[in-house]
């Protein structure tokens, strides 16, 4: 009852598809200092690649396969990275060069999410439409899936552990490390970092600031769309999938405040377990107050918005900008 | 003089133009249904005219002579998709909103091709009666949604069509019911059974029974296993919170000490991980009282992903689950292997109005079935009843009228024998009684799930009769 490990195996996997979603959303705001209402739906992009490839390597008739990761993650990386770019390239950047301001901008990316999640509405009539003409009996099982599809049954486990638990962490993991290293170890990480931080005296320095803008915007997608893989085995497959989800992105990048990719992943971590573990314990504690039942599930966002509140009173630039120094060593742990 | 020739040629030719527009536009009557109507009207007035004439050498003079000027005024008027109003001839139209797609996408496939089997029946009923008349389903996706099911709504309405069949979920009716209401067009539910939704003299009718009759069934169904202890998994929508509150107050009746403990889910959760963690706590509590415990799952196809969590919990497959016509014989459950295959371990049992069986029933479960590829649940013959009522009911008014047609409805399924049995409607309009049948996940060969009719609830003596072998 007091560690429900179960519960906490979900909730890594939820959580490093919150991790990985308020990261790169992060990136895209310290590159072009607006918020993308796009992002989740970025990751839905990425979601439906994990259906298409089910349905290609006809991983629904074999039943659980790692198909499902070393096709799927490549593949959404590649997909959702170039429908980022061209959003970046396409929108974004005319908008912004003809003097647009951020609130302008931010429209657009809303512009952008609505009809990202009708053009996936269309694959998802498309979808139907295919399987349910299909010959193959089995396909034709497949015709619920576009709309409102479970696929983590597709997924394999690890001693009887589903596999998004344990590579959703890693994912995160992997790409936070990745991340750090290709900035400060490789030339056109420095050039990048140049970039954002002076895009003027970059420029004059000889540094392509639009070709650093454009792989960012590529990056962001494409982790984006490795989230939206993990995502799928968490949560329902819908073209609108990536509202339900976009709060608790924002609330992740808010709380790492939205100016260091490390603390747009602990942000977004940090949201996905207050909403399954910050309601679960608090229906443990009220109902041993009331001696009830008591059921909160339907005020998950009421942690994550509050997670907003709180951190914008105490401290608003974001967990990035606490002394980690001092309240470590008030804590007693400053040897760690 | 000049001036008033030419009004005269102008008039002409927007009389010629007139007519060739009705007529081109008239032509376009046979394929898409729209009604062009052109009125010639020719009218006498007295007009004053005011001319000025040059007189002469710098002389204005003006003349004011009262005339009478002839008019011609050419309207042309399209409607577009207008039903024939007095007396049925051609098409007459009936719109069905059904859930193709969302939570209840099943449901809605079975209800669609019902409702295309009437048509199809219908039509050649009627072409053998040698009526003047056939009938069309105009067929909508409301997505298992009610926003987009308003939508779809104003959609059939402005084509004209003033009868619905549909929407499937309580969700919908409850959105689509003040619309209905105001603008008078006819909503008849094959499977909406939210009991606050029985209200007498409104524009919608329910071809099932309320969940007031379902919740003492799902009830019995767990009495009859000895089941002490319900633990309730419930949607939090209007019909989640109408069916475990019959079920509740129906469960305490039968088992006096019993217990009932609801968990209930906003179905618009990512996931429901943490619902399910509190469901195992709640059940191993009990368990550890030595009690015997049921776990009852109101839901939609959501139930996909609670089966999916719950497999991850021992506990949790070592108690039965029980059902409700939400989850009754979704295809979603027994297609997905982990689901299908934790279903099949807690003998998840489901109760959904049962049709009374007859040849009638044989014969369009037979064709449905066909067509389908599985076995269709009882709403779909509710679609299919429904379709027939109704065009009874318009033909015995003989006329597109869904303030007529509503007053005799209710004696015209009283008369009307249907495939699912006997329609008796109660004063709110809903189905006033039914049994109610089990059906069960059972697992027919190895990683193949199906789902097989195990008993029936009978409403008249609230028994159960189990079907053996």
């Amino acid at each position: 009852m007091v560690v429900n490990v179960q519960l906490f195996l979900d909730t890594m996997a939820y959580a490093s598809v919150l991790g990985l979603l308020s990261m790169s959303l992060t990136l895209t705001y310290i590159v072009s200092r607006v918020p993308n209402f796009a992002h989740a739906t970025f990751a839905a992009i990425g979601s439906y690649m994990v259906l298409i490839i089910v349905w290609i390597m006809g991983i629904y008739k074999t039943g659980p396969s790692w198909g499902v990761y070393y096709a799927s993650l490549p593949v959404s990386f590649l997909v959702v990275g170039i429908v980022a770019l061209i959003q970046y390239l396409i929108v974004l950047r005319p908008l912004a060069k003809k003097g647009i301001s951020i609130d302008g901008l931010m429209i657009a990316t809303l512009g952008i999410d609505i009809i990202l999640v009708g053009l996936l509405n269309i694959s998802a009539d498309f979808l139907e439409d295919i399987f349910q003409r299909s010959p193959d009996k089995d396909l034709r099982k497949l015709v619920t899936y576009p709309r409102s599809g479970y696929l983590s049954s597709y997924e394999p486990t690890i001693m009887g552990i589903t596999a998004s638990s344990i590579l959703g962490p890693l994912l995160l993991l992997v790409s936070t490390i990745g991340f750090y290293l290709f900035l400060t170890r490789t030339k056109f990480g420095t050039a990048m970092r140049a970039a954002i931080e002076n895009p003027q005296l970059a420029e004059t320095l000889g540094i392509n600031v639009n070709l650093v803008y454009s792989v960012s915007w590529f990056i962001a997608g494409g982790l984006a769309g490795l989230a939206g893989v993990v995502m799928v085995m968490t949560t329902k497959l819908n073209p609108a999938m990536g509202w339900i989800l976009i709060v608790s992105v924002f609330a992740g990048s808010i709380v790492g405040g939205l100016g260091s990719l490390f603390w747009g992943a602990i942000g977004g971590l940090l949201i996905g377990f207050l909403e399954q573990f910050g309601v679960y314990y608090t229906q443990i504690i009220l109902g041993a107050l009331t001696g009830e039942t008591i059921s909160l599930g339907n005020y998950r966002q009421v942690f994550s918005l509050g997670a907003i509140v709180v951190m914008l009173l105490v401290a608003p630039q974001g967990l990035a900008s606490l002394n980690w120094h001092r309240i470590l060593s008030r804590l007693g742990l400053k040897r760690w | 003089m000049a001036n008033q020739t030419t009004l005269y040629a102008m008039a002409v030719v927007a009389l010629i133009i007139g007519i060739a527009v009705g007529y081109f536009a008239g032509a376009g009557n046979v394929t898409t249904t729209t009604v062009t109507q052109t009125q010639v009207q020719t009218e006498t007035q007295i007009q004053t005219v005011t001319t000025t004439v040059v007189a002469g050498e710098g002389e204005v003079v003006t003349v004011t002579k009262t005339l009478p000027v002839t008019t011609t005024v050419t309207q042309t008027q399209t409607v577009q998709g207008e039903a024939p109003a007095a007396g049925l001839s051609g098409e007459i139209r009936i719109g069905v909103l059904l859930p193709l797609t969302g939570d209840l996408a099943s449901y809605g496939e079975a209800a669609r091709a019902a409702a295309l089997l009437a048509e199809q029946d219908i039509n050649a009923w009627l072409q053998a009666a040698g009526a003047p008349f056939t009938v069309k389903m105009v067929i909508e996706d409301t997505q298992t949604d009610p926003t987009v099911a308003q939508q779809k709504f104003d959609t059939i309405v402005a084509q004209g069509i003033k009868f619905i069949l549909g929407p499937m979920t309580s969700a919908e009716v409850s959105a689509l019911k003040e619309r209905a209401d105001t603008q008078q067009i006819l909503l008849i539910s094959p499977s909406s059974t939210a009991p606050q939704l029985a209200i007498p003299d409104d524009f919608v009718y329910r071809f099932c029974p309320t969940d007031l009759i379902q919740g003492p069934a799902i009830a019995k169904v767990m009495q009859a296993d000895g089941v002490e202890v319900v633990i309730a998994l419930v949607r939090a929508d209007d019909w989640g919170r109408g069916l475990i509150e019959s079920s509740r107050e129906a469960f305490l009746e039968m088992v006096p000490n019993g217990v009932v403990e609801a968990i209930e889910y906003d179905p618009k959760n990512p996931n429901f991980a943490q619902q399910v963690a509190q469901l195992n706590d709640l059940v191993n509590r009990y368990l550890g009282e030595g009690k015997k415990v049921g776990v009852l799952l109101i839901s939609f196809n959501e139930a996909v992903q609670v089966f999916q969590q719950a497999d991850q919990y021992d506990t949790l497959k070592q108690v039965r689950w029980y059902g409700s016509d939400g989850t009754a014989l979704l295809s979603e459950i027994v297609n997905d292997p982990v689901a299908g295959k934790f279903a099949a371990q807690v003998k998840f049992i489901n109760p959904i109005f049962a049709a009374a069986k007859s040849d009638k029933y044989d014969d369009v479960n037979m064709r449905l079935t066909e067509e389908l590829g599985r076995v269709p649940d009882t709403y779909a013959f509710a679609v299919y009843d429904s379709a027939w009522v109704v065009t009874l009911a318009l033909m015995a008014v003989g006329d597109y009228d869904p303030v007529k047609v509503k007053e005799i409805l209710p004696t015209t399924a009283r008369v009307f024998y249907g495939t699912t049995g006997e329609i008796v409607l109660n004063e709110a309009g809903d189905r006033a009684f039914a049994d109610y049948a089990l059906w069960e996940v059972v697992e027919t060969s190895p990683g193949q799930y199906e789902w097989v009719n195990v008993g029936m609830y009978k409403y008249a003596t609230n028994s159960i009769e189990w079907y053996t072998g």
